[in-house]
């Protein structure tokens, strides 16, 4: 069974509504550009889902286009997250209403009247609870007057997308790193063209390779600090690639690493 | 002796360190601790001197928990692991006031409910273990070597899902444990543990 909308609940609550709004297209018209699925949110006030890395604990959403071999979904993209937790678990996610963002290419025809989006998810607040769903789209359903509210909710949440670093200077950046006794390594970002102290947080992208201590993230004057520990002994650190915050904003950065 | 000594300070001192915990380096002397199971017996690590022993966290109510469970992946390798004579503690660290907290019986139930093969399974309520080794989710693993030092730290597998490891190409416990007894370092000595938070 699936249904357009999504309720997910605890004791008889609902904490997380779930719907799909898009952009992009209109009955009828066969989109010539990728369109794109927004993922709509609605959280319980105290709960919230996470962003692409979530942190010391937690799990990022992941969504999935079903019944349409004709749709290719790229990477879903996240709006910029915030801190959320205690001093020593740090986690980055959504709090009251999030839209994560899924763009599709149509590779033939047109797109089809009917296809479903599987979702899951995580949602915690003092317990954490998963949720899988899948939900229908029909094409009909797009009325002129969803299409208006669909773009308005998608223009909001794409504009908290983060933002390539490059329009804010931070790609001119460079990041060394020294060995500590514990094996662990200490790395610095240091931005060459940025207003000092305008930056007011890092967080870094999921890492393969490397264990970040993400309480450790320090901001100075002079740029970005955190110590983070090689999954296996030795490894060098390449880059360095994370959200810059800059108040509520974050930056899309990717800064080259080696060793001091 | 002198290994377990120093351990010993170390756990003293713990309770003196500053807010934030100290993050373990694998590599170092794994702290000694002392825990009741939910027979009420005191254990500790130090019971297991000269034994490889494996600290599993774990909160019963958490789904990344229930999922390892579901699966029957945690229980596979406790099984797997206790036939070759290490020790697999499981220790919950969830406070007392937590809508997840399970009382010993409770505790005791659940586990026997999910045939869990673990060698004794030890309550952390005052969480001083718990920031000892600054476990952050469950599940978190640790491996500590026959020699007291710390050998891996970090996620049970690769699945990071609520799945139970059904998706995983590699459980670090597995491998970890592997390479130890066959003489090797332990390649993947760190990995970044996932799951819920634990409920300090």
């Amino acid at each position: 069974m699936s249904s357009e909308l999504f309720a997910q609940t605890y004791k008889d609550h609902q904490i997380v509504f779930a719907s799909v709004a898009t952009s992009g297209i209109t009955p009828g018209i066969t989109p010539t550009k990728p369109f794109t699925l927004g993922i709509h949110l609605k959280i319980e006030p105290g709960w919230h889902t996470y962003w692409k890395n979530p942190g010391d604990a937690g799990l990022p959403l992941t969504a999935e286009i079903l019944g349409a071999p004709n749709l290719l979904a790229g990477a879903l993209r996240f709006p910029t997250p915030h801190k959320i937790g205690t001093t020593d678990i740090v986690t980055y996610g959504y709090e009251d209403e999030v839209v994560y963002s899924l763009p599709v290419r149509l590779l033939s025809g047109t797109v089809p009247k009917h296809f479903r989006i599987k979702l899951t998810w995580l949602v915690c607040k003092d317990v954490c609870l998963p949720a899988e769903t899948t939900l229908d789209f029909y094409l009909d359903s797009l009325t002129s007057d969803r299409v208006k509210d669909d773009q308005k909710l998608l223009d909001r949440w794409t504009a908290r997308l983060p933002q390539p670093g490059a329009g804010f200077n931070l790609d001119k950046a460079a990041a060394t790193y020294s060995l500590q006794k514990d094996g662990s390594i200490r790395v610095f970002a240091k931005f060459f063209e940025i207003v000092s102290g305008i930056i007011t947080d890092f967080y870094p992208d999921p890492s393969d390779d490397f264990t970040i201590d993400l309480a450790s993230v320090k901001v100075t004057d002079e740029g970005i600090s955190m110590s983070m520990t090689p999954n296996k002994p030795g490894t060098p650190l390449t880059h360095l690639s994370g959200i810059v915050m800059i108040g509520t904003s974050g930056y899309e950065v990717d800064i080259p690493a080696s060793k001091q | 002796m002198k290994l377990w000594t120093i351990a010993t300070l170390l756990l003293v001192s713990a309770s003196f360190i500053a807010a934030r915990p100290v993050t373990l380096a694998v590599g170092s002397p794994a702290p000694d601790f002392s825990l009741q199971n939910l027979e009420g017996k005191t254990i500790k690590l130090s019971d297991f001197k000269g034994k490889i022993v494996v600290l599993e966290w774990i909160n019963p109510g958490c789904p990344f928990v229930k999922g390892q469970y579901g699966s029957g992946n945690m229980q596979s390798i406790q099984k797997e692991m206790t036939a070759k004579g290490i020790i697999w503690l499981t220790i919950n660290s969830t406070r007392p006031d937590h809508p997840e907290a399970f009382d010993a019986t409770k505790s005791k139930a659940i586990l026997g409910e999910w045939k869990s093969n673990a060698t004794d399974n030890l309550m952390d309520e005052d969480r001083t273990v718990g920031h000892l080794f600054n476990a952050k989710t469950t599940p978190n693993m640790f491996v500590i070597g026959a020699d007291g030092m710390l050998r891996y730290s970090g996620a049970i597998d690769d699945d990071r899902s609520t799945d139970g490891g059904k998706k995983a190409s590699v459980n670090y416990i597995r491998q970890a444990i592997g390479e130890m007894m066959s003489g090797k370092e332990v390649s993947v000595t760190t990995t970044a543990s996932y799951g819920c938070s634990v409920k300090y």
